[in-house]
């Protein structure tokens, strides 16, 4: 089992605009209203990088911002990164796909750059001026799951904070037949080894043997299960739960156990 | 030194050839594996490093579903060097579900989604055969891995550019050492597309030769393709270890690394400093050493900063190309065989070592008493890996 606490939150989903807002949604305080995704461009970003970034990057900027504000602003702060998404930037790949296929292949360079699966981190150390590891990782559609997993084993043995995001963004055809992801959504949890005056929540993790994973709350519309990232929902809903919860997450063939307490 | 990790099982194929003896072989003799450009669909004015057979492989059956010049190029490795056998006895040992799989890549199999793309263009539909998950997803890289070996153990695939086969290392340690897998299966597999080929001419990074890392005439880099397995465990057991590993980021550009190499430093340092091993007690370091002018201007500083110009360097991307996401672990294979075989490999193709460059580059191949190695990764993005791999002797 691996203990660890988490900091702060950021998320960002069709009618979920930051935590604050969708924390009294998922307690059930207000109704859920759905609501496209703003496309906006975190402001730490300077402008050259922000004239190039690209659509994923900016949507889990923007909620790797948010958890870096709620945990005490912008004061300059040394974390690891570990970013989870299963498909990285949609636009990205079809773009190059379209110019590859031109009679004459060609890829613009800035493209190619951002096609890296690893660009959001970029960008986001470029934004922060963080230094530290920053670790990209994909597990298909358990990519949440994978992603708090590594977060969690990076706490837990090299006792740094670390901030941890799950995003992917919705796809377009033609590739939307091939992987129909619906919505745009991201969430960060920022986690840490020790518990603080601000911990928000203690996490127990266990790998279990395969059991029911936890079901989205009930209002959640059924096109957010396309998303790999937000299949964190139901560990968010446990976060806002002033009781706490033990969750059940799909891990490959096993079951990611989250037994969340508050602080 | 804090819990050693142990390589108990190691296999690598590049241009090289397949499997460890013919990577031995090309390193003592000092034979490159690169070649003017013969990659059909990207008809490109450079060179690479091929691995041949890779399109007469067939999948294992059942897993017809994973057909992609990169899976294919994965079984190819993993079938080398008794790998499978070593992954067997773990899996008896320890259970399938306690033999993790963590892998790199950076393009998995969009050699596949490229030829289908042009399809649709043409028809308006994709192919039949194309396969979204198995084959482009990056995650389809360790889930083939998984189900050929039978594995059931936590996975991910870790995508950082250049330095992804590098971080499975300092990923799976951790995974050891938190006690989730008593084994894991790390690797890199990366191979040959119109996104990279295409891509990287776009950046101008991207020789008309093969490369020639640090070399005053040094212009770009040649693209190659690799795969490369280690198995790690916990349990005692091998003549080699995982003694060390640093991460870092440069936070200064996208596709430029910092012109001082201040985050490559700072990976090296960590990773020295977690072995806990002074720079001196270094006896060879495996460059990232692209051939860009920029890269390895900025690396050689890096070096400089930590272990001054005395420690032999080389770079082994004049023999393999550079095999991008599969470098890390491509280069980590090199690095084993330098620590069993008491050798330090050449940077054969480097003819004029460029006088702006400090660092105590070798460019003829040398026998030597090797200890400690380290080897770099650097990537896109800024993202650095630097590992250490040592003797169980030393």
């Amino acid at each position: 089992m691996i203990s660890i606490f988490v900091e702060s939150i950021g998320l960002l989903g069709p009618g979920l605009l930051g935590w604050e807002q969708a924390r009294a949604v998922l307690r059930g305080e207000t109704g859920y209203a759905w609501q496209d995704v703003p496309m906006t461009t975190p402001p730490i970003l300077p402008p050259a990088e922000r004239r190039r970034c690209i659509a994923s990057a900016r949507l889990s900027l923007t909620t790797a911002h948010e958890a870096l504000q709620q945990a005490g602003g912008d004061a300059p702060r040394q974390l690891a990164c570990v970013f989870s998404s299963s498909d990285g930037d949609s636009q990205v790949i079809t773009q190059i796909m379209e110019g590859l296929a031109q009679e004459a292949p060609d890829v613009s360079p800035t493209r190619f750059a951002n096609s890296v699966h690893n660009a959001t981190a970029g960008y986001w150390s470029i934004a922060t001026g963080m230094k530290q590891s920053s670790t990209c990782l994909s597990a298909y559609d358990d990519s949440f799951s994978a992603g708090l997993l590594e977060a969690a084993v990076q706490v837990a043995d090299e006792g740094m904070d670390v901030l941890f995001t799950a995003s992917d963004v919705k796809f377009q055809e033609p590739f939307f037949s091939l992987r129909p992801i619906a919505v745009d959504y991201s969430a960060t949890l920022l986690v840490g080894r020790e518990r603080s005056p601000s911990s928000l929540a203690a996490l127990q993790l266990t790998l279990t043997e395969r059991q029911a994973a936890t079901a989205m709350p009930a209002w959640v519309p059924a096109s957010f299960a396309s998303n790999p990232a937000a299949h964190s929902l139901p560990l968010l809903a446990a976060l806002a739960d002033p009781r706490g919860q033990t969750v059940c997450l799909d891990y490959l063939e096993q079951t990611l156990q989250v037994k969340v307490t508050p602080c | 030194m804090p819990s050693p990790i142990y390589l108990s099982a190691l296999t690598a194929t590049s241009a090289l050839g397949a499997g460890l003896d013919a990577t031995l072989d090309a390193l003592q003799s000092g034979r490159s594996g690169l070649r003017a450009n013969d990659f059909q669909l990207a008809p490109i004015d450079t060179w690479i490093g091929r691995v041949d057979g890779v399109e007469e492989e067939q999948l294992a059956s059942g897993l017809a579903d994973y057909a992609c010049r990169n899976n294919k190029l994965a079984q190819l490795g993993l079938r080398q060097d008794g790998f499978i056998d070593a992954v067997n006895r773990a899996k008896e040992a320890y259970g399938a579900h306690r033999v993790g799989v963590i892998v790199g890549t950076s393009t998995s199999g969009v050699l596949e989604t490229e030829l289908a793309y042009r399809s649709y263009s043409k028809n308006g539909a994709w192919p039949e055969n194309i396969r979204y998950r198995e084959q482009h997803n990056l995650f389809g890289l360790a889930d083939f891995v998984r189900r050929y070996l039978g594995l059931q153990g936590p996975a991910h695939v870790i995508s950082t550019a250049c330095s992804s086969s590098a971080k499975v290392f300092a990923s799976a340690a951790r995974f050891l050492r938190q006690d989730l897998c008593d084994a894991v299966v790390v690797g890199g597999v990366d191979s040959l597309s119109l996104t990279t080929l295409y891509g990287f001419t776009a950046l101008e990074l991207v020789s008309t030769q093969a490369c020639r890392p640090w070399d005053a005439h040094r212009n770009g880099i040649s693209i190659g393709e690799a795969a490369g397995f280690a198995l790690l465990e916990k349990q005692e057991g091998s003549d080699i270890l995982l003694t060390g590993y640093g991460e870092s980021s440069d936070a200064y550009h996208m596709s430029t690394p910092h012109p001082q190499g201040k985050g490559a430093a700072q990976a090296m340092q960590a990773a020295l400093q977690r072995a806990q091993l002074q720079p001196g007690q270094i006896d060879y370091i495996n460059l990232h050493g692209t051939g860009t002018p920029s890269n390895d201007a900025s690396e050689d500083l890096a070096v400089l900063e930590v272990f001054g110009a005395e420690v032999p360097c080389s770079s082994t991307k004049g023999a393999t190309g550079h095999t991008l996401g599969a470098a890390g672990m491509m280069e980590a294979a090199i690095s084993v065989l330098c620590l069993r075989h008491g050798l330090i490999p050449g940077g054969g193709s480097t003819t004029q070592i460029d006088p702006q460059l400090k660092a105590n580059f070798v460019r003829h191949t040398k026998t030597a008493t090797v200890r400690h190695v380290l080897s770099n990764s650097f990537g896109f993005g800024g993202n650095n890996c630097s590992l250490l791999f040592s003797r169980m002797d030393a």
